[in-house]
C-alpha cells in the first residue's frame, strides 16, 4: 500500500535558494541544483520547486534554469510560479517537470486552469491555495499577488479547484511557513478530509512528529522546508531527509482495522 | 548487441533507443535515465527506426492518441511491433493497450486490455484518493519471468495515475500493485511492455529495472 509522501519545498528567487519566513524575511542558501543533487542522493519523495520571484513579479521562468534543475533529479518534481500560458506549461514539462503548480494565474482565470487540465490531464496539475488567518483568527484564502485575502471563503475556492480538475491540492499555511511550530492541524483536517484529490499540508513542520500529526490530521503528503533545511537552534544550513527506517513509520492505512482503532484506548 | 562486464553487467548498445516525442513531458527525464545506463538515446517528434522504442506520457488519453496519430507514430509502432521492442511509461502503457475509460479514442492494441478509473471509496475510513500519486510496490505474478522479479525486489516506483489496467490475457500481467484494488502494474507479451509507474523518476530502482528490461529486450 501506498505510503505518505514527505516532500521538501524549495523556493528559488533569481535562480538562487532562498528560504523564508511567512513568505517573506528571504535568507539566501545557495546553489538550488547543487541543493536538488543532494536532495536525489537521498532518495527523496519528490520536489516542489517554487520560484518565489517569478509569482510576485509575474516573470515567467528560465527554461534552460528549469533544465539544469531537472537533469539532477531522479524523483518527481513539481515547479511553480509564473505559470500563466498553456504553452509554458507544456515547455516545463519538457524541462523534466511532472506537474505545475498554479495559484496566481488561476485565480485571476477560471478558464485557464479548465484548459491546462484537459491538455496535459489532472496528474499533472497542482492547484496552490495559501492561507493566512484574518484580524478574528479564521483561516482564509490569502493572496499573496494582491497582498490580501480573498472576498470569496475558503471553501470556494477549493471547490473551484477540483472542480476544474486539478489532481493534486497544495495549502500553505503562510502564517506558520518557516516557523518550525507545527503544522495548522485545525486547517488540514478541514480541507483534507473531504478532499477527493491528494492534499499536501505546508507550513510549519518543525520536527517528524509535526509530520506524523498532519497525517493523522487527513493530509495524504506534507510539505517540508526549514525541517529539510537547517539543523538546530542557530538554523545552521544542513540539507536532511528522514530515513526509510522513519519514513516506514508514518504509512497510514486507508481503512483503519477496528483492532488498530483500539490501540491507545486501553 | 549487448555485453556484460563483470558483476554490474552495463549495457552496450550501438544503434540509438528512440524516445516517441509526443510532446507530452518528462522526455528529459527519460533521456537522464538512459545517460544514466550510458545507452545512446535520441528523441523524435516523427518516426526514426531504431531496434527499441519507447513511448512515455503523460496526459489525457485521447489527446496522446492524437498526438500519436498525428505526428505518423501510431501506424509506424504497429508496422514495427512484430519484431522490435517498445516501452510503454504510464500514459504510452495506457496508448499501447485498446482503451480507456478516459476517453472515447481507440489505443494501438498493441497489448490487449483497457483502463479503468479507479472508484474513490468514500465509504471508508478514509477516502481512496485519486490518482493514486506516490510510491508503491510491484509484485511478481506467477507469470513474470524471474530476471524481471528480481529487479522489482525490496523496490519502490513512482505512480501518478487514475486509470488501472485489466485485461483478459493473465499471461501478459506480469507484476502486481495495491491501490484500494489489486491491478496489474506491468504487463508484456512478446517484446512490448507497458509500465504504469514513472522507472525514470523511481530513483535507483526506477534504473535498475529499466536496465534489466532493455537487456532482455535487445537479446
Amino acid at each position: 500500500m501506498i505510503r505518505p509522501r514527505v516532500i521538501p519545498v524549495l523556493l528559488v528567487e533569481d535562480q538562487r535558494l532562498v528560504k523564508t519566513k511567512n513568505f517573506s524575511n528571504r535568507r539566501y542558501l545557495g546553489d538550488p541544483i547543487n541543493a536538488l543533487k543532494i536532495f536525489t542522493e537521498k532518495e527523496v519523495d519528490e520536489v516542489i520547486i517554487l520560484d518565489i520571484a517569478c509569482s510576485s513579479q509575474g516573470r515567467t521562468p528560465d527554461l534552460s534554469f528549469l533544465r539544469d534543475l531537472a537533469s539532477e533529479a531522479m524523483m518527481p518534481l513539481t515547479y511553480g510560479g509564473g505559470v500563466s500560458d498553456i504553452d509554458l506549461a507544456g515547455e516545463i514539462f519538457s524541462a523534466g517537470f511532472e506537474k505545475v503548480s498554479v495559484q496566481t494565474a488561476v485565480s485571476q482565470s477560471h478558464g485557464f486552469l479548465r484548459e491546462l487540465v484537459s491538455i496535459y490531464g489532472s496528474q499533472a496539475i497542482v492547484g496552490s491555495v495559501d492561507v493566512r488567518a484574518d484580524n478574528a483568527g479564521n483561516s482564509r484564502h490569502w493572496l499573496h499577488s494582491v497582498g490580501d485575502h480573498s472576498p470569496l471563503p475558503l471553501a470556494n475556492y477549493l471547490e473551484f479547484l477540483l472542480d476544474a480538475g486539478v489532481g493534486e491540492v497544495f495549502c500553505t499555511d503562510v502564517d506558520r511557513e518557516g516557523t518550525r511550530t507545527g503544522l495548522n492541524l485545525e486547517l488540514v483536517s478541514n480541507l483534507s478530509v473531504t478532499c477527493p484529490v491528494p492534499f499536501i499540508a505546508h507550513g510549519g513542520v518543525g520536527s517528524l512528529d509535526d509530520i506524523s500529526a498532519g497525517l493523522e490530521a487527513g493530509a495524504d503528503s506534507v510539505g517540508i522546508g526549514s525541517f529539510s533545511l537547517f539543523h538546530g537552534p542557530h538554523e545552521a544550513l544542513l540539507l536532511s531527509y528522514p530515513s526509510t527506517q522513519e519514513l516506514a513509520l508514518l504509512s497510514q492505512p486507508f481503512v483503519l482495522k477496528p483492532d488498530e482503532q483500539k490501540i491507545g484506548e486501553s | 548487441m549487448w555485453t556484460s562486464q563483470s558483476s554490474d553487467s552495463r549495457l552496450i548498445m550501438e544503434t540509438p533507443i528512440v524516445i516517441v516525442d509526443l510532446g507530452l513531458g518528462n522526455l528529459g527525464s527519460v533521456g537522464n535515465l538512459l545517460d544514466r545506463l550510458n545507452v545512446p538515446w535520441i528523441s523524435s517528434e516523427h518516426p526514426v527506426v531504431s531496434p527499441i522504442y519507447i513511448l512515455p506520457g503523460v496526459g489525457a488519453f485521447d489527446h496522446g492518441i492524437g498526438r500519436l496519430r498525428s505526428t505518423g507514430w501510431a501506424d509506424f509502432l504497429v508496422s514495427e511491433a512484430s519484431t522490435k521492442a517498445i516501452i510503454g511509461l504510464c500514459l504510452g502503457m495506457q496508448l499501447l493497450c485498446e482503451g480507456s475509460d478516459e476517453g472515447t479514442a481507440s489505443g494501438l492494441h498493441l497489448l490487449p486490455g483497457r483502463f479503468r478509473r479507479f472508484a474513490g471509496d468514500k465509504t471508508a475510513e478514509r477516502i481512496l484518493k485519486v490518482p493514486h500519486m506516490g510510491w508503491n510496490v510491484v509484485s511478481a505474478t506467477e507469470h513474470c519471468p524471474s530476471w524481471l522479479g528480481h529487479s522489482m525486489q525490496n523496490s519502490r516506483y513512482y505512480f501518478v495515475h487514475s486509470f488501472y489496467y485489466e485485461g483478459p490475457d493473465e499471461v501478459a500481467k506480469l507484476g502486481e500493485t495495491h491501490y484500494g484494488i489489486g491491478f496489474p502494474s506491468v504487463v508484456g507479451r512478446g517484446k512490448i511492455y507497458g509500465l504504469q509507474f514513472h522507472p525514470e523518476k523511481s530513483h535507483k530502482f526506477g534504473v535498475e529495472l529499466m536496465s534489466a528490461l532493455l537487456k532482455e529486450v535487445s537479446k
